[in-house]
């Protein structure tokens, strides 16, 4: 791709043609504050925030930079007064009725106007209008306080451009102008991204203070075990309790910035949890569990093993060599969405395949060299009485189940996250980690690409990763074998297939930092983190 | 003596307006019978490019307020291949402007007709008149017209639009009207072109530039060639109002008088025993004010900083003048310009949505005397960041320019208010002009 | 997945001639949403008010979320639902010309809303004023007195 190459300060930088010209000042290093635009939004210009002084010829002019694109030779200035001092006063305008109540506001600490402020403001709060309070409610999941809100209008181009419901608009005009649904509510399956993308405390959930404040969370990156696509996710755990899930991105992961509802909100279903290790219904320790297991498989003739989309790759890895262990046949169930894919506007897709990793779990049997069958095969086997025993995995996350009839007689082992209901009681059940925040490896998303998913807490009572169960039942008892070390020898033993010459580090590597979402609040501290900027660089300029 | 002497050499000289006196001349039959329909029967004789030419040779310039030469904005909508509509903006939403107004209400034909020839200068079909829907007299005189004219060769539609509207806006707020947008002008991204319009491209112009057209054509460019100053040939049609003695619409050549033969002279000058005390030269946004002390100012626009860069300050503008006398307080005026402003301001853009509407309450408070201590300082601070570029369009910083020139030309009675004095002896009584010149 | 675009609950009840009207303007734009601002003010012209359940009408007809119509419905100059208003310019000219004295004389004369407005367009012959819809503009005493009277 040609590339441009324009000066900001003085300084040359070379980028792409038809970059935003915003994005390549952000992608410089530079602090700009822009609250109205978004990446994945079109441009109104409209806050007037990021300004800067365009050389043009002897003279100076101001112009927005977020709805232009890099032009060869351009010459900006960020730093020139006359341009820090328009910015300066934007900040002042927006402040005029802005409430100042960050004390109390779920957004403080990730806020796109504490940033502005942070980074352009001058200190100076002279002048006040009296400040507008009205919370109304725009849906089920969603509070507007129109006090905050700065009329950015991202959340009204959301609702037009990505979920194309057209939800929201401005009502009003000049300084009466106000966001409104005008009684419709807002629900749909995406609506937690306005959450996101307000650059304010303006959208909130209705509730208490849902989450830890900002500045106690960790980041942990993951990938959405929702459906297959496979959405980056970034879990945010304080006081050793998953607080929220949010879209990771900065643009480049799956899919753009955005996540929805079923992925942002999915782990707060309240599911009755397996939470301890069970033979014929009643509580045991592991060991007893595992030797049970061990035993009714090995001596099976023709055992069987039910592999589930929810495991992760290196789960389905050791479940492949207990099956050459047992010389069990393999199964896989599937979990469809009767309603078939749900494509939004954009392209962003909620996939009928609701399980995270049907591909990579064939992939790894293939790496194996096993013969796969489905749901379908495993209940012709069943039912002709073929199978003598066996080891079933559930985990589904939404209810979609596989539909197989157990016969009282044969040995049957269920791994789960919750008293099983889809298939008959067990003689034994191992209780497991649900793929929302508990598991820790990679999945293969239905277009194929490989991602890390991790584990943010652990699971309840005496439920176990489904790694450390399966890891158990392949060593004999309880070790420190891990999803890294799996991963690797399914590297190896994949030499020409999907996973060869890969392991966690290259993953890594490949993967954005959980750290700061660029857009959506938390972009100042992205760029502290990524050493662009200093906090003491906004001291001096004060 | 002096008097005497402006008022031989201001005299009307009608263009735009020429045969608005005769009567019926908002009809069809009427207005061929005095000579209308020739520029564009001419127009349509020559090819796109010959008209061009001639326009771009008579040096007609935007009667908007922004005064480009049409002839280049057209010859560079050819180069894109043309425009599909000719959008004519009638709006006029600033204050003392009522030209484009007037030109609809009494000479709708001679505004059809220069529509129609642009229409043919470019290439376009189709002709939209973007007015405001509370123009009941223009929008039923533009109605009869285009019914009385109807043609296959071009359409013509009226598109009334309910205001407030904010002003200076820019083309594209007659563009976002039609295309059934909010009534927000879009912000400049650089790109240089032809606005986008369905599924193709348009351009505007506004009424009183379209007026001269028919003229231009008619007489080869001829009217131009003696008429008016260097940079900008032709005529303005000033909107004068206020407390002088004869207000009206004045036709008069381009750089030939100055504000106070307008004024002083043509206009009738202060009522008696009143003395002119400023005037706002205004109808492009508003600005500058200017004081009895500068009303020597020519009539050139070609002299202002705005449009041409010339050597006198503030902006030419788009021809208002409204005339303040010895009862009015400036900073009275300043706060009813600030509360226009703020009512008729869109909300787009933050610093213009936030601060009109602060600079609104403060000047309320400075003009009721109950301002705080520094409401001056920062009304004057804010007035100075509104610029162009940080609001989105030219309405807050028309605003902003106003209440600064305003305080610029009275600082004494601005900080007198702190103290909650105002020394003017206002006088609210209902008055009556002399005369009011072209009225209908 | 449609809740932005809610078939309005309450549909007014149009006027055969009134829809006719409403369809030939629509016919007039390449695009129907062309025809958004022109239909509001049909709408507002032949009804007096906002009623908000002609924004359902007004979107069905334009191919625009019925959301945007409001928005855009609420940001106009709107008249009040009800009793006669009249609306007296207020700007800078009629102001200093006796708009003041215009409003007094006015709020005198029961069953009349006098709303103050920015700037009507006849400034030269100000003080001015409208009445449903109608400019009354170089207004004198004896004008005003007449305008009034005429009433009775
Ligand atoms: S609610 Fe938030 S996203 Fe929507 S306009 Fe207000 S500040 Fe912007
Ligand atoms: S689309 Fe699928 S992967 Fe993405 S957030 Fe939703 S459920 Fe998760
Ligand atoms: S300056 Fe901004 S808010 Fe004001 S009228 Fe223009 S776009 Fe609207
Ligand atoms: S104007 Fe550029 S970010 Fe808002
Ligand atoms: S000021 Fe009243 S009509 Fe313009």
């Amino acid at each position: 791709m040609a590339t441009v190459r324009i000066h900001i300060d003085g300084e040359p930088v070379d980028v792409d043609a038809g970059t935003n010209l915003l994005m390549a000042l952000l992608d410089a290093g530079h602090a700009m504050a822009h609250p109205c635009f978004h990446p994945s939004l079109s441009a109104p210009a409209s806050c007037r925030m990021c300004l800067a002084a365009e050389e043009v010829g002897d003279s100076l002019r101001l112009i927005t930079t977020c709805n232009r694109t890099v032009v060869e030779g351009q010459r900006l200035s960020l730093s020139h007064p006359q341009a820090v001092a328009a910015r300066s006063g934007v900040v002042e305008d927006m402040l005029l009725r802005h409430p100042a109540e960050c004390a109390i506001c779920e957004r403080a600490g990730e806020c796109e106007v504490q940033e502005a402020v942070f980074v352009h403001g001058n200190g100076a709060t002279g002048a006040t209008l009296p400040g507008r309070r009205k919370k109304v409610e725009l849906g089920p999941r969603l509070i507007l306080d129109r006090g905050r809100c700065i009329l950015c209008t991202r959340c009204v181009r959301f609702e037009a451009e990505v979920s194309g419901t057209d939800a929201l608009a401005v009502s009003g005009s000049g300084a009466d102008a106000v966001i409104d649904t005008c009684g419709a509510p807002i629900a749909h399956d995406m609506t937690g991204n306005l959450l996101d993308l307000c650059p304010s405390g303006a959208l909130s959930e209705p509730g208490e203070r849902l989450h830890a404040p900002a500045w106690q969370m960790t980041g942990i990156s993951s990938t959405c075990p929702g459906c297959a696509s496979g959405c980056a996710t970034r879990i945010d755990v304080a006081n050793g309790r998953v607080q929220r899930v949010k879209p990771r991105s900065d643009g480049a992961d799956a899919q753009g910035y955005w996540l929805c509802d079923v992925g942002r909100y999915g782990w707060q279903a309240e599911t009755e949890r397996l939470t301890t290790p069970q033979l014929r219904g009643t509580a045991v320790e592991w060991d007893a569990v595992f030797a049970e297991v061990a035993e009714h498989m090995e001596q099976a003739r023709r055992g069987a093993i039910l592999l589930s989309p929810f495991l992760s790759n290196e789960e389905a890895f050791l479940l492949g060599h207990l099956a050459r262990r047992w010389e069990a046949d393999l199964f896989l169930w599937q979990a469809t969405d009767p309603a078939g894919d749900r494509v939004w506007p954009t392209g962003f897709t909620i996939r009928a395949e609701r399980g995270p990793n049907r591909a990579g779990v064939r992939a790894v049997t293939q790496a194996l060299d096993l013969p796969l069958g489905d749901g379908a095969a495993l209940e012709r086997r069943l039912g002709a009485g073929d199978v003598d025993a066996l080891f079933a995995v559930g985990g589904s996350l939404h209810g979609e189940t596989p539909e197989v009839t157990v016969p009282d007689e044969l040995f049957l082992a269920v791994q789960d996250v919750q008293p099983s209901t889809w298939i008959r009681n067990p003689d034994a059940a191992l209780a497991s980690s649900s793929a929302w925040t508990e598991k820790e490896g990679t999945f293969v998303d239905g277009l194929g690409r490989l991602q890390r998913v991790r584990a943010a807490v652990e699971p309840p009572g005496e439920a176990r990763p489904d790694f450390w169960i399966l890891a158990a039942l392949w060593h004999g008892g309880p070790n420190r074998d891990s999803p890294d070390q799996a991963f690797s020898r399914l590297s190896r033993s994949s030499s020409s297939g999907s996973f060869a010459h890969l392991d966690y580090g290259i993953l890594e590597s490949r993967q954005r930092p959980a750290e700061g979402v660029a857009f959506g609040g938390g972009w100042t501290s992205q760029l502290q983190r990524r050493g662009l900027i200093a906090v003491e660089d906004h001291a001096k300029r004060r | 003596m002096r008097l005497l002497r402006e008022i031989a050499e201001m005299e009307e000289r009608r263009i735009l307006f020429e045969g608005i006196d005769t009567p019926d001349i908002d009809r069809w039959p009427v207005y061929c019978k005095h000579g209308g329909g020739q520029g564009l029967l001419r127009a349509r004789s020559l090819s796109p490019e010959n008209v061009i030419k001639e326009i771009q040779s008579a040096r007609l310039r935007g009667r908007g307020g922004a005064w480009r030469l049409v002839g280049d904005r057209w010859q560079q909508a050819q180069a894109e291949g043309g425009a599909d509509y000719v959008v004519v903006d009638l709006l006029e939403p600033d204050p003392g402007r009522f030209r484009d107004r007037k030109l609809a209400e009494r000479h709708p034909h001679r505004l059809l007709e220069g529509a129609r020839i642009a229409a043919h200068a470019v290439g376009a079909t189709s002709i939209f008149l973007c007015i405001d829907a509370e123009s009941l007299r223009a929008r039923q005189a533009l109605q009869q017209a285009i019914v009385a004219t109807q043609e296959q060769a071009t359409t013509i539609q009226l598109h009334p639009a309910r205001g407030p509207f904010p002003l200076a806006a820019g083309s594209s707020l007659a563009v976002e009207l039609l295309r059934g947008g909010r009534a927000e002008p879009q912000a400049d991204d650089g790109v240089a072109g032809l606005d986008r319009l369905f599924a193709g491209s348009a351009i505007v112009h506004s009424a009183s530039t379209l007026g001269y057209l028919p003229a231009l054509l008619a007489t080869a460019g001829d009217v131009f060639q003696t008429v008016g100053s260097e940079w900008a040939p032709g005529t303005q049609a000033f909107c004068v109002s206020g407390l002088v003695r004869r207000p009206g619409l004045y036709e008069v050549e381009l750089g030939r008088g100055t504000v106070r033969d307008l004024i002083e002279g043509i206009a009738g000058g202060a009522r008696p025993e009143r003395a002119i005390k400023f005037v706002l030269h205004a109808g492009y946004g508003s600005s500058p004010v200017l004081t009895a002390g500068d009303l020597d100012r020519p009539l050139d626009p070609g002299l202002w900083a705005d449009p041409a860069g010339g050597p006198l300050s503030g902006v030419f503008g788009g021809g208002a003048v409204i005339v303040a006398d010895d009862s009015v307080c400036p900073v009275d005026t300043a706060r009813r310009l600030a509360q226009a402003y703020a009512g008729a301001a869109c909300g787009k853009c933050l610093p213009c949505r936030e601060g009109t509407a602060w600079l609104a309450a403060a000047l309320s408070r400075l003009e009721a005397g109950t301002a705080q201590a520094n409401d001056l300082a920062w009304i004057i601070q804010r007035c100075n960041h509104l610029t162009p570029a940080v609001a989105l369009c030219g309405h807050a910083p028309s605003a902003a320019r106003s209440i600064r020139a305003l305080h610029d030309a009275f600082p004494e009675e601005f900080a007198a208010h702190l103290d909650g004095g105002c020394a003017v002896a206002k006088d609210l009584s209902m008055k009556v002009p002399d005369s009011i010149h072209m009225r209908y | 997945m449609n809740q932005g675009r809610p078939e309005a609950a309450a549909r007014p009840v149009v006027p055969e001639e009134l829809a006719d009207r409403a369809h030939a303007i629509v016919a007039a734009y390449p695009e129907p949403k062309g025809a958004l601002h022109p239909l509001l003010d049909l709408v507002l012209s032949e009804t007096g008010s906002w009623d908000g359940t002609w924004a359902g009408w007004v979107a069905q007809l334009t191919g625009t979320p019925v959301v945007t119509v409001h928005g855009i419905a609420r940001s106009r100059r709107l008249p009040e639902a009800d009793g006669e208003e009249i609306a007296v310019c207020t700007g800078l000219s009629c102001r200093w010309m006796g708009a003041e004295a215009v409003c007094q004389r006015l709020q005198e004369v029961p069953n009349i809303r006098v709303v103050a407005v920015n700037c009507l367009g006849a400034c030269s012959a100000a003080p001015a004023m409208a009445r449903n819809g109608r400019l009354h503009d170089g207004l004198t005493p004896e004008r005003l007195d007449a305008l009034v009277a005429g009433d009775r």
